[in-house]
């Protein structure tokens, strides 16, 4: 293939890691808080896609929206998106996790409750609305804006870059700079030390389950935009976000943002030389490669070291 | 010294699990409005994709709501303004149900007797009843429960006993099914010897043997979560590449397999396409020579190791036990059994394609496994045979497309209310009781996830 | 004069041979991250004697088992292991399961028992390390299976009784009481038949009453079953009755060795239990080992400071397992 169609997919790579980044961050927080794989991130993810997808169903966009408009459109889609994964992150925290957290129940128990609050969440939005994939509503005319290096930049991939580099700055501030941040860090490195510093633990937990389903839900929407909006498409954009939490080291924010940028580019790299049906696999056996040879990941675990 | 300290850390977490109580009556009232409304949504309308709102309009304007909601109120209310009566309810129904109770469960325990009769009318329930229930639900018994028993007990295997979170299991079923096709030639790709059926089944247990070994050996040393994700990922790659790879497996067209049948040359059988009665009994004579190997591995060497890592993997390691040898041993038995299921699946329904293989079916006999009660024989046998027959039986009532939702739901209520399942294995429901107390870690996948912040 | 008493007893137990070392470490270099936990530490264990570890928390006591037993593997260093049977082994960065193999057995200072499993399944689960049977063979029920479970059987319920549990064979293990956790523990490292046994702070939270039935069992491993025992200890009464030899360790280092009584008047020690070089504070000021007599009836010195020191001696061992439990079992620490 040629070497423009090369440029091409890595820089829709590039686009799609920086979604997989938002999203990983999700899992790498509440691991760094709880020691806790939420697979149930997925569907917080989901159910982002679908807060967007409502919210502008109720506003119902013009017809041909543009300028001013389509920036509304799209503010309002993530706000309703991060509204929305924010919502039922902490609902899932209070309902599933912390009734369990209270009973200092095993790891396995946490992990069987992820799982089955995951099963639970996609199939009851596959019951609200439907089990048809639905395509979001036009927000803006979608055209060629950019060329980088020769491959084309269309406008929702510029929004997508655009909403996930300033989240990721966002919250990379948030985690550094604010009082939240530094509660979040003392959790992560010593629950118990930090509750007797006078950090109200259930709090922050809550929170941190808070922040990751803004992230989640937001780049929910987002994923929408590009592809489809339906119930079961959590599942795997959120292995795959695991695995870059992973790669980059659980518990590491800034980690996570490289893992999702290199998983991105692994695969959409595996679409084009072995074809689309492959796509998922590129993660997973990134993921199996990852944890055997290195399983603290690119920039070691933990929250309160390197964040 | 150390004995304070565990007494406070009880204390603490006794009184943080009461808190809630402690808290204003309205944040209760507000949990259970909350509940009543996912209750109403749960149980409501099918929504549509032409209108979006259609759903939680329907719901939501719709007498069901109320029903709930009186419901809600009415259980808050007993909650709140009951509690004595309602709490001297319990005890008293408790006493009643105790008296009785607790002297069968003297006699069970005491008396092998009473074990070995019950067993036999078991067994003999077991032989006798399916001959006389209909076609519809004979199939449904082999072609479903019975697999799935067989396959919920090789999981039980790793994740009961040996305390490791397997979400991929039913890859190794695929791999078992598809040794079947090709090992009797099914598949486009041709063996270097057609086999019969049965003759697949060493092969498969092999098999399953040397991917389980091969998948194993590199994850076992990761932490338990890890693990979780690594054999999902796996089943995803065995489930794609049973998809893709069509020109080898078939892809979702599928594979049409032959049937079991024995030919000794003096006398020959064949299982038929019609009756699943014959297929049932052999079956049968799988799980229960499965059931009694495990049994006997369980009150073995082997199965103390294994709840010896399970509870503290770095003291059994001090002790001498090869831990990742054990865990890799639980992780090929429960492969292999699980192979032979897929033989016997492909065998039975005569025709696989990648689809009957989907992740779908991994999370569902994981979630058999620890509704039984993970650990318990008895409980997983009936957990899978449980859950296998609620769906069908209430195929008229409930859309079978939200089973998985009540699954789900079934699953988080279950580790909040009894983690250890309907028939818990004693070890199992001890550690999970010690747990709870603040005595120890209780699982050995495993320390505390959120635990360690009480 | 304990010591002397049980030289005069003599036994099976022959007299420790300076130049036989049964475990002979040096150089033992652990570090975390930037936190140098050990520092060169040499150690020479007679074979047969009882060699007591001390110094202050923090002093790299724990981190000196672990290294010894291959829960850490220590970035220098070489740990020689020599058997009765003869041969030598380095012990670095080997698995832990095979360093107990090999005859090195220990407990832990915080019991890490089996809790849900009876004294009985948990001794069994130690000896039956050493017996061969696989699952096929426990599956179809071989006699080369039954024989095991017999043997483990008869093995475990020995040194139970040994250690004195024979009546609380069937109770829970998290059921018993403190001190009898402390004896269950001891009997799992003897069932796999240890040539070295470690013991990490056997009496702290044991009373008086068991704590002299403590001193005794160890004797009594010692004497009887030939065992060479390393012991960490902090109540000075106990080490100082119980020890052969004493070793003094502060920030991960070795400054002192000898004889009870010798370590006792080193000043190096004094200073680094009282952290000033004053010797007339070391009189006055409750030093645990200080001015007490050897045969350690003042009880005083010895019980305050453990008091004082466990806690946060068990928040050391827990930091301590956190970060082994970050990095890859077998891999060395980062």
């Amino acid at each position: 293939m040629s070497l423009n169609a090369f440029w091409d997919f890595l820089v829709l790579g590039l686009v799609l890691g920086c979604l997989y980044a938002v999203i990983a961050i999700g899992y790498t927080l509440v691991y760094g808080v709880l020691q806790l794989l939420n697979f149930a991130h997925s569907e917080v993810f989901m159910f982002g896609a679908f807060g967007g997808l409502l919210a502008l169903t109720v506003w119902a966009p013009a017809a041909d929206p543009a300028g001013v408009q389509s920036v509304v459109y799209v503010v309002v889609g993530l706000l309703a998106g991060a509204a929305f994964g924010g919502a039922v992150a902490y609902g899932l925290e209070k309902v599933a996790y912390r009734p369990l957290r209270r009973r200092g129940a095993p790891r396995l128990v946490f992990l069987i409750t992820a799982i089955g609050a995951s099963f639970f969440l996609y199939n009851l939005a596959g019951k609200l609305f439907g089990r048809n994939s639905l395509a979001m509503p036009n927000l803006y005319e979608n055209r060629r804006v950019l060329t980088v290096f020769g491959a084309d930049l269309n406008i929702t991939q510029v929004i997508i870059v655009v909403s996930a580099v300033g989240m990721m700055v966002g919250l990379d501030y948030v985690v550094n700079r604010t009082k939240l941040g530094s509660g979040i860090r003392a959790v992560a490195q010593d629950p118990e030390v930090a509750s007797l510093m006078g950090v109200d633990i259930d709090k922050v937990v809550s929170r941190t389950f808070v922040i990751g389903g803004l992230l989640g839900g937001a780049a929910g929407f987002l994923f929408g935009v590009n592809n489809k909006v339906v119930y079961t498409m959590g599942f795997l954009p959120g292995i795959t976000a695991f695995a870059a939490a992973v790669l980059g080291g659980i518990g590491n924010v800034r980690g996570a943002m490289l893992g999702g940028m290199l998983l991105g580019v692994v695969e959409t790299m595996t679409v084009f030389v072995w074809g689309e049906e492959w796509r998922y696999v590129a993660g997973f056996a990134a993921l199996v490669l990852v944890l055997m040879f290195r399983p603290t990941g690119l920039l070691g675990e933990r929250v309160g070291r390197t964040a | 010294m150390s004995a304070t300290t565990s007494v406070n850390v009880r204390t603490a977490r006794r009184l943080r699990a009461e808190r809630w109580y402690q808290r204003p009556r309205w944040r209760r009232l507000a949990a259970m409005v909350a509940l009543a409304v996912t209750m109403t949504l749960v149980t409501g309308a099918q929504g549509s994709h032409q209108d979006l709102f259609f759903a939680l309009e329907e719901n939501l304007t719709g007498v069901a709501l109320w029903v709930w909601l009186a419901l809600a109120v009415a259980v808050w209310a007993g909650r709140e303004f009951l509690t004595p009566q309602v709490a001297s309810a319990v005890s008293g129904s408790r006493a009643l149900a105790s008296g009785p109770l607790g002297r069968v469960r003297e006699v069970w325990r005491a008396d092998r007797r009473v074990r070995f009769g019950v067993l036999a009318v078991a067994a003999a329930l077991a032989v006798l009843v399916p001959s006389g229930l209909d076609r519809y639900w004979q199939t449904v018994l082999v072609d479903q429960i019975a697999i799935f028993v067989l396959v919920a007990v090789g999981l039980n295997v790793v994740i009961g006993w040996a305390g490791m979170l397997d979400l991929g299991f039913i890859a190794f079923f695929a791999i078992g099914a598809y040794s079947a096709a090709y090992w009797t030639g099914a598949l486009p790709v041709q063996p270097p010897m057609v086999l019969n059926n049965f003759a697949v089944i060493p092969i498969a247990v092999v098999t399953c043997l040397v991917a389980g070994v091969l998948l194993g050996a590199p994850t076992l040393r990761l932490r338990g979560d890890y693990l979780a994700i690594v054999t999902l990922g796996f089943h995803e790659i065995v489930y794609l590449s049973a998809k893709n790879l069509a020109d080898y497996t078939g892809g979702t067209r599928g594979v049409k397999v032959d049937r079991f049948a024995v030919d000794l040359g003096f006398w020959s059988y064949e299982w038929g396409v019609v009756d699943a009665m014959p297929y049932y009994y052999l079956l049968l004579a799988f799980v229960a020579v499965v059931v009694f190997l495990f049994w006997r591995l369980e009150h073995s060497k082997v199965g103390r190791a294994w709840t010896a890592i399970r509870e503290d993997e770095v003291a059994a390691a001090s002790t001498g036990v090869d831990t990742v040898r054990y865990k890799l041993m639980a992780f090929a038995i429960g492969a292999s059994t699980s192979g032979v299921a897929g033989v016997a699946y492909a065998s039975k329904v005569g025709y696989i394609n990648s689809e009957n293989f989907v992740i779908l079916l991994s999370v569902l006999v994981l979630a058999y496994v620890i509704f039984g009660g993970m650990g318990s024989i008895p409980g997983v046998l009936f957990g899978a045979a449980f859950l296998v027959w609620l769906p069908e039986a209430l195929r008229s009532l409930v859309d079978p497309k939200d089973r998985y939702m009540y699954l789900g739901g079934l699953l988080v209520v279950m580790m909040i209310y009894r983690p250890q399942g309907v028939i818990p294995s004693r070890r199992r429901s001890r550690e999970l009781k010690l747990a709870r107390s603040g005595e120890v870690e209780g699982d050995g996948t495993t320390e505390p996830a959120g635990g360690r912040l009480s | 004069m304990t010591v002397d008493v049980r030289k005069e007893e003599g036994g099976p137990r022959a007299a420790a041979d300076p130049g036989d070392l049964v475990l002979d470490a040096s150089g033992i270099t652990l570090r975390f991250g930037g936190v140098t936990s050990l520092d060169g530490v040499e150690l020479g264990m007679r074979r047969g004697e009882i060699l007591a570890v001390i110094g202050p928390n923090g002093a790299g006591k724990t981190s000196l088992f672990n290294s010894l037993t291959g829960a850490y593997v220590p970035q220098e260093g070489r740990i020689t292991y020599r058997p009765r049977a003869g041969g030598e082994h380095e012990l670095r960065g080997r698995k832990p399961y095979r360093v107990n193999r090999l005859g090195v057995a220990r407990t832990f200072q915080n019991i890490r028992l089996f809790s849900a499993l009876t004294a009985l399944e948990n001794v069994k689960i130690a000896a039956e390390t050493r017996l061969k049977a696989g699952p096929v063979s426990v599956m179809l029920g071989l006699p080369s299976a039954r024989r095991a479970e017999r043997r483990s059987d008869e093995r475990a319920h020995e040194v139970l009784d040994f250690v004195g549990l024979a009546g609380k064979l069937n109770e829970l293990a998290g059921s018993l009481s403190y001190g009898d956790q402390r004896r269950l523990e001891i009997a799992r490292a003897l069932a796999t038949d240890p040539q070295v046994l470690l013991l990490d702070e056997p009496a702290a939270g044991t009373n008086p009453t068991e704590k002299l039935e403590l001193e005794e069992l160890i004797r009594r491993i010692n004497r009887e079953l030939g065992v060479s025992v390393l012991l960490i200890e902090h109540d000075m009464r106990l080490v100082m009755s119980v020890a052969d030899r004493v070793m003094v360790l502060n920030f991960g280092r070795r400054i002192a060795e000898g004889t009870p009584s010798a370590v006792q008047q080193d000043p190096a020690v004094v200073q680094a239990y009282l952290g000033a070089p004053a010797a007339d504070a070391a009189s006055d000021d409750a030093a645990p080992d200080e001015g007490t007599a050897p045969d350690g009836t003042t009880a005083r010195g010895g019980t305050e400071p453990t008091d004082a020191r466990v806690p946060s001696a068990r928040e050391g061992e827990d930091a301590g397992t956190r970060a082994a439990r970050n990095e890859q079992p077998g891999e060395e620490p980062k």
